[in-house]
């Protein structure tokens, strides 16, 4: 143990455990959300222009992935569709870790009755299958970009909660905590001084996981027309609308896809970063 | 006499429902400028007794008392005077604040100065354990353990306090580093005054640095006395089985173990069992121990024994 | 040494590449162990011992580390062998004891039935031979009611039943050489007391070679014959327990034995604290690796690192230390 000591520049070595599929993941998130969010500030995305004579139109070097079965452009549309599944995917998830980590911290650290309530109405919410919770939301609330987070976020809340619970527990049972207790700290300031950042970690990780996973509900519930209207591209409502044509032209399902799969496997591959070993050793999960 | 400073009465903890008592009825009196260590078997609740003496966990019978008056645990009187050092040096600071952040943490949370006087006064405890300002300015993972410990020796003395709770505080150190921390708590002794419970397996730790020894087994206590008496001539069965054990370094020592404890019932639950706990272990048991348990009284002055049939050194 | 040698270790280097650099956890050691004889090995955590043992064992993986030197065990070039052979050695002529018996046991096959599997690495036990063996050997290690103890699972032990399992596990196939990487540190003395004479018992009775590695002095001194004390990697002092119980020559030897508390002295008094702390293996000191922190430490010391001597008490009682004596003591 004595000998163990540590170099102090621990920054370097952080970056250093850094890998190849790291740097592209993020690239590839980084140029994404650079063209979802930033392009329509400079250029006008055409999304909707219709062209009856370039319906299902290969890649050429006016449509870089080509066309659609009504002649749009596939490239635009992808991209407009991130700008919806990137909201749908951050957004919902910044919503359900805001309203579960802080009921979790709270079960995990008071205990007691609180925990009890707190974690009944989880149980309940849990009892329903997640993926049909949200179908049955999205179908009751109608079809639009906000309902679709309120259907994502209802099941996903109660999964942060549990977490944020957990992972409570397991620090203020540490002895630093206790320690903290010791020199009279009030609760809150424990809390928020030494439980909450060395959680984060473990939530952070798993909300990057989770916008994975909406990207995904937003997608399977746009394939069945109860997610974004159709006039709002999104992926799953292209994959949706060229599902019709897949034999005729793959391309018009593979695109979206695509996006799709390498922007949850970029979002997965990060979430792993902060689960590694070389992230706990410099004070993150466990 | 002198009156203790803080006191656990007749005090027992039991976490949850169905369990059996961590502790049961466990009285530990600290005086101001001694030592008390607590010795016994992983599992016979030191721990227990410490956390409840910090007000970790709740009673569920018994009390704390400070200066002779009846304390509350979440009075804050409490926690200035009854402060604490753990095992795990590392473990006990938060590992994304700087030693000396956390050594100055207890400044802040009573409010005492402002954040660069708290700092200065932070720096002046490091170093008077033997931390350099280099070292404070570092994160527990960053040094090493007995550096580490002698931070959180600094945490809980920056506020003056008048009782140190210590839960194996040398336990997860080697034997080089682990002579230095001690050397610094008799020195707190000695300079401040403190009065200390001092918590540990290694007998001879106990036996080299503590005042007044006392002996858990399986949740009471059965044997309590002079450091030097209890090392030299215990009176209690387990206690004597206890010191027998200890690898002796002096190889000329005598190796006859005094007392053969009974095998076969290694997991025999003392703490379920009707009478004296030690009973199914004990080689000299009889019915009556099994009936009743037997109670702390004083064999000797100062030298408390809970045994129906004391071991007897000249029989 | 009498009869022969089980275990000889020459010139024994190992290092461990590391992002920061070169770790020599292991530095120049030669250690000799006769058949039947017990060897402890001493020193501080990180002082080399687990490394030097697992290497020995031929447990450390050339992949992690780069290993020089000879380790024979009963005849056996271990460092040479191919992967199959050495594995052909563990259980049948050396075998381990870890700190954490769990690590050894599996969690859900009943302890009988790992025993008697441990047994089976020789290749001539019947399956019915082994069940049998697998009851024998639980009376042996000291478990009472051991035709019912078979059935247990290691979670349903007590941790000093369990590091009794990990014994037997390890006597099964009667090894000449037994490993025990502080088998008693995570134990209660008096539980450690009891493993200990299990050790004795099963050395004299089987004529078992045991090497003890601990940190816990008296625990080497009471249960084996020959010490080696190691401090940054090196071989500080060895010899007969007594001779060098009785006359620490190298000053870190001495000063160890100073730093530890004694529970039954007749006066009370603290230990002596060693200044400093143990030198980072990734830049050691020059000369005697214990230099920095010495009381006796002159230019030589910081200059050039000590042989090993021999000193006149008792054969084989050896030091490394440019101004021996015991005066610290
Ligand atoms: N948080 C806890 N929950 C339930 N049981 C506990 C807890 N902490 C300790 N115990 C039990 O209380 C008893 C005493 O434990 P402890 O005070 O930690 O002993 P020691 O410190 O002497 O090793 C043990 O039987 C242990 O299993
Ligand atoms: N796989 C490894 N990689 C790098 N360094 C190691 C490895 N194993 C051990 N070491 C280093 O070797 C030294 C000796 O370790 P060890 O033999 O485990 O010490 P001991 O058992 O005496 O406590 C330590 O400094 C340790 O950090
Ligand atoms: S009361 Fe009886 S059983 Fe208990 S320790 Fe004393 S003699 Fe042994
Ligand atoms: S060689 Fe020198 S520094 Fe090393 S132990 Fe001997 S006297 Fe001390
Ligand atoms: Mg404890
Ligand atoms: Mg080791």
């Amino acid at each position: 143990m004595s000998t163990a000591i540590l170099p102090t520049g621990s920054w370097r070595r952080r970056l250093r455990a850094w890998r190849l599929t790291d740097a592209l993941s993020l690239t590839w998130l980084g140029l994404l959300a650079l063209a979802a969010l930033a392009l329509p500030l400079f250029l006008q995305l055409d999304t909707e222009t219709m062209s009856a004579t370039e319906r299902l139109a290969g890649p050429s070097a006016q449509h870089w992935l080509g066309t659609d079965n009504y002649g749009r452009d596939l490239l635009a549309r992808a991209l407009s569709g991130a700008r919806v599944s990137l909201l749908i995917g951050f957004g919902s998830v910044a919503a359900a870790a805001l309203i579960g980590v802080p009921l979790g911290m709270l079960a995990g650290y008071l205990k007691g009755a609180v925990d009890a309530v707190i974690s009944f109405v989880v149980d309940v919410i849990l009892a329903f299958p997640g993926l049909v919770l949200a179908l049955a939301l999205a179908s009751f609330l109608g079809a639009s970009v906000s309902n679709v987070m309120i259907a994502i976020v209802v099941p996903m809340t109660p999964v942060f909660v549990r977490l944020a619970k957990a992972q409570t527990m397991s620090v203020a049972g540490r002895e630093y905590v206790e320690a903290s207790q010791v020199i009279g700290t009030r609760t809150w300031s424990i809390v928020v001084r030494d439980v909450l950042p060395n959680i984060l970690p473990a939530v952070l990780a798993y909300a990057l996981v989770s916008v994975g996973s909406a990207i995904l509900i937003e997608g399977g519930l746009s394939f069945l027309g109860m997610g974004v209207p159709p006039e709002q591209p999104s992926w799953g409502s292209m994959i949706n609308n060229g599902r019709i044509f897949i034999s005729e032209d793959p391309r018009l399902v593979a695109v979206p896809s695509l996006f799709m799969l390498l922007t949850i496997l970029g979002l997965n591959l990060i979430a792993d970063r902060f689960l590694s070993p070389s992230a706990a050793a410099t004070g993150g999960v466990r | 006499m002198k009156q203790p400073i803080f006191t656990l009465e007749n005090g027992s903890v039991r976490y949850g429902h169905g369990h059996p008592d961590a502790v049961s009825d466990v009285t530990v009196r600290l005086y101001p400028g001694e030592i008390l260590g607590l010795v016994g078997e992983s599992g016979c609740g030191k721990s227990t007794t410490a956390r409840a003496m910090l007000g970790l966990v709740p009673l569920s019978a018994g009390r704390l008392t400070l200066h002779g008056t009846p304390v509350n645990p979440h009075d804050r009187r409490l926690r200035a005077a009854v402060q604490a050092i753990f095992q795990n040096p590392a473990a006990s600071f938060n590992p994304r604040r700087s030693l000396l952040d956390s050594v100055a943490e207890p400044l802040r949370v009573h409010g005492q100065g402002t954040a660069r006087q708290r700092r200065e006064r932070a720096l002046e405890e490091l170093d008077r354990v033997g931390v350099t300002a280099q070292m404070a300015a570092r994160r527990p993972n960053e040094v090493s353990g007995g550096q580490c410990q002698r931070a959180a020796i600094a945490r809980a003395t920056i506020l003056r306090p008048e009782v140190l709770v210590c839960d194996e505080p040398v336990s997860a150190l080697d034997v080089s580093i682990q002579a230095q921390i001690l050397e610094l708590l008799a020195e707190l002794r000695t300079e401040q005054g403190l009065a200390m419970l001092f918590i540990s397996h290694d007998l001879g730790v106990v036996a080299s640095l503590c005042d007044r020894t006392a002996v858990m087994y399986a949740g009471r206590m059965v044997e309590q006395g002079a450091a030097t008496e209890i090392a030299g001539n215990p009176r209690h069965p387990y206690s004597v089985a206890l010191q027998d054990a200890v690898p002796s370094l002096d190889l000329s020592d005598g190796l006859a173990p005094r007392i053969r404890t009974r095998t076969g019932a290694d997991d025999v639950d003392g703490r379920l069992l009707p009478g004296c706990r030690f009973a199914a272990l004990c080689p000299s048991a009889t019915p009556e121990c099994t009936a009743a348990a037997p109670v702390l009284a004083e064999l000797a002055p100062r030298h408390e024994v809970a045994c129906h049939h004391p071991f007897d050194p000249a029989p | 040494m009498t009869d022969g040698t089980l275990l000889s270790i020459k010139d024994l280097v190992v290092e461990f590449p590391t992002g920061a650099g070169t770790v020599r956890a292991v530095d120049h050691v030669s250690l000799e162990l006769g058949y039947g004889e017990r060897l402890g090995i001493v020193g501080e955590s990180g002082s080399g011992k687990s490394v030097l043992a697992r290497t020995a064992m031929g447990l450390t993986r050339p992949g992690t580390a780069r290993i020089s030197g000879q380790v024979t065990i009963a005849g056996h070039p271990v460092l040479e062998l191919g992967e199959r052979r050495r594995r052909a050695l563990w259980g049948r002529e050396v075998a381990m004891v870890f700190q954490d018996p769990l690590s050894a046991l599996h969690p859900i096959t009943p302890i009988g039935e790992q025993i008697a599997e441990a047994a089976r690495r020789d290749p001539r036990t019947t399956r019915r031979q082994a069940a049998a063996r697998a009851v024998e050997l639980l009376e042996t290690v000291g478990i009472p009611q051991a035709t019912r103890r078979v059935h247990a699972r290691a979670h349903e032990l007590s941790g000093g039943m369990r590091q009794r399992v990990a014994i037997a596990m390890a006597i099964a196939c009667r090894p000449k050489l037994l490993f025990a990487d502080e088998p008693t540190t995570a134990l209660d003395v008096t539980v450690q007391a009891r493993i200990l004479d299990l050790f004795d018992q099963l050395c004299a009775e089987f004529g078992i070679g045991l090497v003890m590695v601990s940190h816990d002095l008296g625990v080497v001194g009471r249960h084996t014959d020959h010490v080696a004390v190691m401090y940054a990697g090196r071989i500080a002092e060895r010899g007969p327990v007594r001779a060098v119980f009785a006359r620490p020559s190298m000053r870190y030897t001495s000063a160890l034995m100073a730093a530890i508390p004694r529970h039954r002295a007749a006066e009370q008094s603290l230990p002596r604290p060693i200044p400093g702390q143990p030198p980072n293996l990734l830049a050691p000191p020059p000369g005697c690796r214990f230099g920095p922190r010495c009381g006796q430490a002159s230019p030589r010391c910081h200059a050039e690192q000590p042989p090993l001597l021999a000193l006149g008490d008792a054969p084989g009682h050896e030091y490394a230390c440019w101004h021996p004596g015991e005066a610290d003591r």
